[in-house]
């Protein structure tokens, strides 16, 4: 057979190991002289004729250096001092964590499908949701989900699931993103999102809205969610209440926590929640401009939520016949590719990379690590609180309630917050989120985050750089 | 010959010994340790911590030393051939790696203000070019997380859709057919919509009459893969998306077969409406072991105003690239912040190193790959190809051992154990589920010849021993895998006594 041998035929690159001679034989087993005859099945009307506007082939080099051009635009947290949370945070990452993930067997693996020769991630995976079943007190954790807010939208269709009830009730106070998210997610299954208001004074929950919307809503409502600390920073005190209200209700208990948190806080298992969520990205993995993070999903073990629980579980079981210990993905009956449209979730592709990360991030920091931790985000975020409240023209705290790593502080109306974003800037500082585009009732407030990554001296220079706005804009 | 690592399964809190630490923290000073006392104070002490967490106590060396061992007995693509169907687990360029580890990628906060972003900016605005040209759709999110993340997406996009036409209570099925990913019924049902499952063909592909006659008023749009999860092109697309045009019905493209067709046709001059993407399977970004992966989805110029916000934009007046959140008929968000930059940045940096000849080219070997396989293993005894047998497959095909079972009562899932035994990730067992004994196998075009011809003959190895009139011969079959970490694995035991974490362990025990 003549073999007539297309342009793409002879392309060579690294990736694609196939010989022209190669290419003949294969072709020749098929039993067709070119490559496009393969592609003959697609109709000849559709086949694309012309060249596509991409990017022609580059060398290695040529790449990096395209990629780092590009990169070399964006300033980082390195270069700028920042105290910018709001929902992720600059933590420090311990080198192990990078060295650990760079192993490939883990990443360039898929899912553990094949349970015999993944026992490595399985394992792995289940020691993730051991390490969470520990922090959060709630003994079943699925093996990760993709950051918190899509948590959140998947904690509330459990709720419906469970009780068959359609209001969920959430503080008005959250992240707008994860606001946003939540409204997507619930969409679908007619759920219905009502909120509930913070109390002005102190910033944390109104304990009396939150009766006067269940009284009004008796027996509507599939569950409560709560923040502990809320998105202003701040530690809700009132959440054991709140547990008793929902449940009395007969709702579901949804408490989002911060990982770190938990070093000095009670467990939201210690407090009466049925499903924990939380961010795993201040546990082991960079800000990476808001991804990949790491949707942490913890639930009671009741049989009635197990089994509405979604994503990938995995157990601890034995091999078939000898009592050696194995792990392998479990209770996938209630999966998409065993349940299909009466799944509990469409989730497959999940973070497990990430579950991998925080899972060796606690287990390097232990109990004591994390406790220490959290006192030391605790106590420079009181630092910075004081400093602040020490400035003429600034109303900081503007809550009253107790921060843990973030807090709100207030410009006052005398200037003018753009520029004072603008003067930070230009100093190299970034002082934290604006957040009247958001909630206008906040004027002129910053919500701002210090971690053990923020040293003393940088909260100094903060500010100082605050006070001389303050006295170049004739406060 | 394969000998996977095995070590004794010790788990991490097995290994802990109280007083030790894997990292530590820095002290608190005597000014810290007032200013926290001070907060402390003022919290309600029932809130407050009173005994340490029960968290393991190692050193950092054992914590390296643990999860080495781990990833000892795990397998990758770096390990060996990986032809799980409809994953396309292909190589991982490592260049791409390691461009996500510069601080440039990594320490940028989202919040950050737009002019301090404007390389990650850059680099999002292009791969959205790109994957619009690959696809021909007009406009493309990066926001999804996942596949199944861009397929939630694209339904959401066809829901408000017809929401904004004032015909949401009407619309309210969508059609897919009965070889779909599961992830495809189940996404319709988050998005609200009751699905309705159309049978394939004798040729695996779409029935033109159970779809004529499943389509009506109420067909919000429909779901397809194609090439479909046979591995098979459906020739009659543009009809089918015909059908589902008729009614006002949204046609979606579940871009997990992309491998197959880049720069050989494209999704949108088939007529589809909404395209997702697999970063993590056509443009190789590594899977991670079960993610994170992303899924951007691209529509066409009528569906921009749908998209979640925000998409990134470029003003060519001030020549900034900025988020975009005009689209007045957004779905909103459906995560948190933009999309999972790292591995946009991976997908970015593969489209550079191949460039349009080398995508055009990936998709030219996969075919010729799989294709290559197909013509061999359909003639070794036992093993069959039940659709499209005398056809070209795409990038993938469908094998079938339902006369091994017949004829000898081994299993395909027997099957792949022991082709674990061989040194081999095995194939998708078991779907599609309109296959009997179904093994799945995408070789994908990075493998070279040789890697195929020892999975064929592997093949060949299995149909001789399955008909071997010799019990031992038989049990190296039924007996796989015995060269891995564990041996074969009880799972009803794992789901009847669910033990899910440490804390149910030590239950247990107790």
């Amino acid at each position: 057979m003549k073999i007539t041998m297309t342009s793409s035929q002879r392309f060579i690159h690294p990736y694609l190991p196939q010989t022209e001679t190669q290419i003949e034989t294969m072709l020749e087993s098929i039993g067709v002289s070119t490559i496009s005859e393969l592609f003959s099945s697609i109709p000849e009307k559709l086949r694309l004729t012309r060249k596509l506007n991409l990017p022609p082939t580059h060398s290695e080099q040529e790449t990096l250096s395209i990629v780092k051009k590009a990169l070399r635009k964006n300033k980082t947290v390195d270069e700028i001092s920042s105290f910018l949370g709001a929902g992720i945070y600059q933590h420090f990452i311990p080198t192990v964590i990078q060295t650990l993930l760079s192993r490939s067997e883990f990443y360039t693996a898929y899912t553990p499908y094949a349970p015999e020769i993944s026992q490595g991630m399985l394992q792995a995976l289940w020691e993730y949701q051991s390490l969470i079943a520990e922090i959060t007190k709630l003994d079943l954790v699925n093996s990760s989900m993709y950051d918190m807010a899509t948590a959140l939208g998947e904690a509330a269709l459990m709720c419906t699931r469970v009780t068959r009830k359609e209001i969920f009730l959430v503080p008005s106070y959250l992240q707008p993103e994860k606001f946003q998210t939540l409204l997507t997610y619930t969409q679908g299954a007619g759920i219905s999102i009502k909120t509930y208001p913070f109390d002005k004074e102190t910033g944390k929950a109104d304990l009396y809205a939150i009766s006067e919307l269940t009284k009004s809503h008796k027996n509507q409502i599939s569950g409560i969610y709560i923040e502990n600390p809320n998105f202003w920073g701040i530690i809700e005190e009132g959440v054991q209440e709140i547990g008793k209200i929902t449940h009395d209700l007969k709702g579901i208990f949804v408490i989002g926590f911060d990982p770190i948190s938990l070093g000095i806080l009670k467990s939201p298992g210690d407090y009466g929640a049925d499903i924990a969520i939380g961010e795993g990205q201040s546990i082991g993995l960079p800000m990476n401009f808001g991804g990949p993070l790491l949707g942490i999903f913890a639930v009671k073990n009741d049989r009635k939520l197990s089994r509405a629980v979604p994503g990938r579980i995995i157990g601890i079981t034995t091999e078939v016949k000898s009592a050696n210990r194995a792990f392998t993905m479990t209770l996938q009956t209630r999966e998409q590719h065993i349940r299909r449209e009466k799944a509990t979730s469409n989730i497959c592709t999940n973070n497990a990379l990430c579950a991998l990360a925080s899972t060796i991030y606690l287990s390097l920091l232990g109990p004591i690590g994390l406790e220490r931790l959290a006192e030391l985000c605790m106590s420079r975020t009181t630092y910075l609180l004081e400093e602040l409240h020490s400035i003429d023209g600034i109303k900081s705290p503007y809550f009253s309630g107790v921060p843990f790593k973030e807090f709100i502080f207030q410009l006052d109306s005398k200037f003018s917050s753009n520029d004072l974003e603008i003067f930070l800037q230009n100093n190299n500082i970034q002082g934290g989120l604006s957040l009247q585009p958001y909630f206008p009732e906040l004027k002129q407030c910053f919500l701002t985050a210090v971690t053990e990554t923020t040293k003393i001296s940088d909260i100094d220079q903060f500010t100082q750089k605050i006070r001389e706005f303050i006295l170049e804009h004739g406060g | 010959m394969f000998k996977q690592t095995t070590w004794e399964k010790s788990l991490i809190f097995e290994l802990s010994t109280p007083g030790r630490i894997g990292y530590e923290v820095a002290e608190l000073s005597d000014k810290e340790k007032i200013l926290l006392s001070q907060s402390k104070q003022r919290i309600h002490p029932d809130l407050m911590r009173k005994k340490r967490l029960d968290l393991p106590e190692v050193s950092e060396l054992s914590v390296v030393r643990h999860f080495t061992r781990l990833s000892q007995m795990n397998y990758g693509v770096d390990t060996g051939f990986y032809p799980l169907g409809s994953c396309t687990m292909k190589y991982n360029p490592k260049i791409c790696d390691f461009v996500t580890t510069f601080p440039e990628a990594q320490n940028i906060h989202p919040y950050q203000d737009p002019s301090t972003v404007q390389g990650s900016l850059q680099i999002m605005f292009k791969l959205a070019k790109w994957l619009a040209e690959l696809s021909g759709m007009s406009k493309v999110t990066l926001q999804p997380a996942a596949g199944a993340h861009g397929e939630y997406t694209g339904i959401m996009i066809v829901r408000k859709y017809h929401e904004s036409q004032g015909n949401l209570e009407k619309k309210t099925e969508i059609i897919i057919p009965d070889s779909a990913h599961g992830t495809n019924p189940a996404t319709a049902t988050m998005c609200g919509f009751k699905t309705v499952i159309i049978p394939s063909n004798e040729d695996g592909c779409v029935d033109l009459e159970a779809l004529r006659s499943a389509v009506t008023d109420r067909t919000a749009g429909m779901m397809l893969t194609n090439p479909n999860t046979l591995g098979i092109f459906e020739q009659n697309i543009e009809d089918i998306i015909k059908i589902i045009h008729d009614v006002d019905g949204l046609a979606y493209y579940d871009g997990a077969n992309f491998n197959a067709i880049m720069g050989k046709v494209r999704p949108g001059d088939m007529g589809f409406d909404i395209v997702h993407f697999n970063l993590h399977k056509t443009f190789a970004t590594p899977h991670g072991g079960g993610g994170p992966g992303a899924g951007p989805v691209g529509v066409i110029t009528r569906l921009e105003p749908f998209l979640p916000v925000p998409t990134v934009d470029f003003d060519p007046d001030t020549q900034t690239y900025f988020f975009q959140y005009d689209h007045p008929f957004s779905i909103g968000k459906v995560r948190s912040y933009f999309g999972n930059f790292s591995i946009i940045l991976r997908a970015f940096t593969y489209i550079l190193r191949l460039g349009y000849e080398g995508l055009k080219a990936v998709s030219e070997m996969a075919v010729l790959n799989a294709n290559y396989m197909k013509s061999l293993c359909q003639t070794i005894k036992g093993f069959s190809v039940p659709y499209g047998k005398d056809s070209f497959c795409m990038h993938e095909f469908v094998l079938s051992s339902k006369q091994i079972l017949r004829d000898t009562n081994i299993s395909a899932l027997d099957i792949s154990k022991f082709i674990i035994d061989r040194g081999f990730h095995p194939p998708t067992v078991y779907f599609p589920l309109i296959v009997p004994e179904a093994l799945m196998i995408e070789p994908t075009e990075t493998e070279p010849k040789k890697m195929l011809d020892d999975f064929i003959q592997i093949l060949k190895d299995i149909s001789r021993l399955v008909y071997s009139d010799q019990e031992e011969e038989r049990n190296q079959i039924l007996e796989a895998p015995c060269n891995t970490s564990v041996r074969r694995i009880d799972d009803v035991k794992a789901a009847r006594n669910p033990i899910l974490s440490y804390r149910m362990l030590k239950q247990q025990e107790e």
